[in-house]
């Protein structure tokens, strides 16, 4: 019965916004013209699920609240990160709320050591070990064992070398042709271009027959 | 708004038309073959590998909300991971990055465990995570965990964006057995160098039905085929009529650029 409801209330909501995109905007008839309906009225409907997921949004950090919470009152492994989650949690929330009342400057200077100290060095942080994992990844990916690979090592290596004025350099005696700028050139706008196009029609084909499913409520996740 | 015109109705009537005999094939008892898709096959095996190893499995979904339909594809692996794992009474973490998709993705594990009829063994506080909506929190707490709880397999399931090497090198550098399905293309490079294996483009989609067990679901998948093949044979006919050079031709090139 609840299923039937929810593939009942999926069904409806789909064929809202397929007619209203499928339906003209406008029409002309005997009587003059007729407005589609469902376009006038989308803006609502469109307010109503930004209504619904507001409503969804406060789930998640009430997930973290409960989770660290129980970590932190049963005293589990890692309780002092959850405490100190917990207090950042609580401090960051009334800094951002007050930080712009002029009689708040506390507020503001604990806003700007949060963020502007805090979270901007943790990111940069992230981001430098990044560059890291993508020399450690590049190692991994670089290795000949097979064919596959050699072929992904060897466009790789003209890529890089047809990208870069030492490439230039090395094959500029060369005719046109053999230079190796020609040749990173043509991988990327032939076969790159080609399979990417190939994969994202595939994948368009994939979201559109996988959303029919769901609409027309065909299958189930656990079945 | 954007309205659909004249040429836009008849590819959706076609692909429509697709999906429909597919289903009535279906009914008929046709399901239709379906290729092994190495990535997806290597689910089950990477659930059976944890559980021999006695150790977690931690599956990362993207960063889609509730209506991308990367993010149902996403539930649908999820459902059938949770499933897998409550059969094997195997510990299975789901990591959530988008706040609307955590009460959903806490149904779907519900009922995957009392589909097993081991519903006292779901725990939705440990095993349901909400990290961030931040990108780079979200990793960094995704690469944590894989570590911290020493899992035996990792699954990131969805749209990831610049962060996904965050989340999945530290786990290549153990040695974890990853798994990852991105329908989008820039990511793909990232996991193909980190994960055992990699699902793109099409088998994202197609993988949910892939692990299904309901032929209506299965022959939807030669749908996907269908329509690959109306929008192949509208490239082919382009490129065939744009050497012709007549008016008729050139009409048909324009409509179809339109639509490029």
């Amino acid at each position: 019965m609840r299923r039937s409801v929810v593939r009942w209330i999926t069904f409806v909501g789909g064929l809202f916004f397929l007619l209203e995109f499928l339906l003209p905007e406008k029409w002309a008839t005997p009587l003059g013209e007729v407005r589609n309906p469902l376009t006038q009225s989308l803006g609502g409907v469109t307010d109503f699920l930004i209504v619904v997921g507001t409503m969804a949004f406060l789930l998640g950090p009430l997930n973290l609240v409960r989770a660290h919470g129980a970590t932190l009152w049963r005293r589990h492994k890692g309780w002092v990160e959850s405490a100190a989650f917990l207090v950042f949690l609580v401090v960051g929330a009334l800094a951002e709320a007050l930080r712009e009342k002029p009689w708040a400057t506390l507020a503001a200077n604990v806003y700007k050591v949060l963020f502007d100290g805090l979270m901007t060095g943790f990111g940069t942080s992230s981001m430098a070990l990044l560059a890291f994992y993508l020399v450690s990844a590049a190692h991994r990916a670089f290795r000949v064992n097979n064919l596959d690979s050699s072929l992904m090592m060897a466009s790789a290596a003209i890529i890089l070398l047809g990208q870069v004025p030492v490439g230039d350099w090395m094959t500029c005696r060369l005719p046109d042709a053999l230079q190796l700028r020609t040749w990173a050139q043509w991988i990327l706008m032939v076969p790159n271009s080609g399979v990417q196009r190939a994969v994202l029609i595939g994948a368009c084909g994939g979201a559109f027959a996988t959303g029919l499913r769901y609409w027309l409520g065909i299958g189930g996740r656990n079945e | 708004m954007q309205h659909a015109d004249g040429f836009v109705a008849l590819l959706f009537a076609a692909i429509f038309a697709a999906v429909f005999y597919c289903l009535w094939r279906a009914k008929r008892g046709h399901v239709p073959f379906i290729r092994r898709i190495a990535g997806v096959a290597a689910l089950d095996e990477a659930i059976e590998r944890a559980t021999e190893l006695g150790r977690p499995v931690v599956f990362g979904m993207g960063n889609g909300d509730l209506r991308a339909i990367e993010t149902h594809a996403s539930l649908s692996v999820l459902a059938y991971l949770a499933r897998l794992a409550a059969r094997l009474r195997t510990p299975f973490t789901a990591l959530i990055r988008s706040p609307d998709v955590y009460p959903v993705a806490e149904e779907v594990m519900r009922q995957a465990y009392t589909a097993e009829g081991v519903p006292d063994q779901f725990r939705p506080k440990e095993q349901v995570l909400y990290l961030s909506t931040d990108s780079v929190i979200y990793a960094m707490g995704a690469a944590r965990l894989i570590e911290e709880s020493k899992a035996g397999c990792a699954v990131f399931f969805g749209a990831f964006d610049f962060t996904s090497l965050l989340m999945a090198e530290p786990g290549a550098r153990m040695g974890v057995l990853q798994i990852a399905g991105d329908p989008s293309l820039f990511q793909i490079p990232f996991f193909v160098c980190t994960c055992d294996h990699t699902i793109i483009g099409e088998e994202y989609f197609a993988a949910g039905a892939y692990l299904s067990r309901d032929p209506a679901t299965r022959a939807t998948l030669l749908s996907q085929d269908i329509i690959k093949g109306i929008f192949a044979g509208l490239i082919i006919l382009g490129t065939l009529v744009a050497q012709l050079h007549t008016p008729l031709a050139e009409w048909l090139v324009k409509l179809l650029t339109k639509y490029k």
